[in-house]
């Protein structure tokens, strides 16, 4: 009898293991909201820093990537790409900015504008639009589930040449119509992928 | 003195109405997701009836919409481009299909594909991507409060690992400017 009970011991115990920080202090949406600013800003210096340790932190293991022209993919996928950006001499780099944000106690909605910035600074190369689901994990750290990412039309309207606006023309190019949007073609994924 | 037991029962009644759904009954994440994937349902069958009121009710009045290649809009334009809509008899409908649901007890996000599909059937008009994120507003009411929505390119994607058919992604192309302008938001 002993070993069928030490196997519902374990079975018990491994069923009381929180999926989605369960166990963690309770927040309030406001405190959630902060804590997942504060998580992306951090994120944002990794990224700077070409830190992939910390670039990868923010991302669960059970991440779907969702990105404009691509098949979806996870964390994996995410790792190699980071890798090989940051192996990459001069490679320009994403960097996010955030529009808006949706926030319970258990979950967080970023929306967020990126911009493909070059290394040594200058205009951004593309920007993108999207929006990352944040869940407190079973270790309390607010990570990302799930990602989506679509090219931002407003930033190729209109432009045969590419034309990207600088930061300080972006505020006008929200307001700006649309309706000249063309498809975009995404040629080189990794060169996309490397945003997040 | 006698004052104070009026405000107080104004202060209580007033109070429901202010903020999203703090005075809701609770639920758990599971309880959350099926309310949403009701009420989607119940969408979907308004849409299918051009019942625009039915149609309009699962939109917060703060909604922010977020639609590749237009400026982001609110309910006040989604109500107009819905209206016109409703009045075409043969406009183009789209079908969803679900490929996500993230819940947690206030606020569920459901990611979709959406198919333009012709009012007499045939060939789908055009594919999207999307995510709609659900808060239960003060009347305890699921409402999606944010909508991204961008066209399905995955069919330009130099990836080998494309997983649909020729004849999905065949019908990839979104022209804005075409007829197509509004009832490309029509969901």
């Amino acid at each position: 009898m002993r070993p069928i009970l030490a196997c519902c011991a374990l079975v018990c115990s491994v069923a009381w293991l929180p999926a989605h920080g369960d166990t963690c202090p309770a927040q309030t949406a406001d405190e959630a909201s902060a804590q997942v600013q504060a998580a992306f800003a951090a994120w944002n210096e990794a990224v700077v820093q070409k830190d992939l340790e910390k670039t990868m932190a923010i991302f669960s293991q059970s991440l779907r990537f969702q990105v404009q022209g691509s098949p979806d993919f996870g964390y994996p996928r995410l790792l190699a790409n980071y890798s090989a950006s940051y192996a990459r001499e001069n490679a320009p780099q994403w960097q996010g900015f955030v529009e808006s944000v949706i926030s319970s106690p258990q979950m967080v909605s970023l929306f967020t504008e990126w911009k493909l910035l070059p290394e040594g600074g200058g205009d951004p190369i593309k920007e993108y639009r999207g929006v990352d689901v944040f869940q407190r994990e079973s270790d309390c750290a607010w990570r990302v589930v799930a990602s989506l990412n679509y090219v931002d039309g407003a930033t190729i309207a209109g432009s045969p040449g590419g034309y990207s606006p600088g930061p300080a023309t972006v505020d006008s190019a929200k307001t700006r119509p649309r309706v000249a949007w063309r498809e975009p073609v995404v040629r080189d994924l990794d060169f996309v992928f490397g945003h997040h | 003195m006698k004052l104070r037991p009026l405000l107080f029962a104004l202060s209580v009644s007033i109070a429901p109405l202010c903020a999203n759904a703090q005075t809701c009954p609770s639920q758990t994440a599971d309880e959350a997701a099926a309310d949403v994937r009701s009420s989607f349902n119940a969408w979907l069958q308004a849409v299918e009836h051009r019942d625009l009121e039915k149609t309009m009710a699962i939109f917060s009045p703060s909604l922010r919409f977020q639609y590749q290649g237009v400026p982001d809009f609110g309910y006040d334009h989604l109500l107009a481009i819905y209206q016109a809509d409703f009045s075409r008899p043969d406009a183009p409908i789209w079908r969803p299909n679900i490929e996500n649901t993230i819940a947690s007890p206030t606020l569920v996000t459901l990611f979709g594909e959406w198919t333009l599909m012709p009012a007499k059937g045939g060939d789908a008009i055009m594919h999207n991507r999307g995510v709609d994120v659900f808060q239960r507003e003060a009347d305890c009411v699921w409402r999606v409060v944010a909508s991204l929505n961008y066209s399905d390119k995955r069919s330009v994607a130099v990836d080998s690992q494309d997983r649909r058919s020729p004849a999905e992604a065949k019908h990839n192309k979104l022209q804005p400017g075409r007829d197509g302008a509004i009832a490309r938001v029509n969901r």
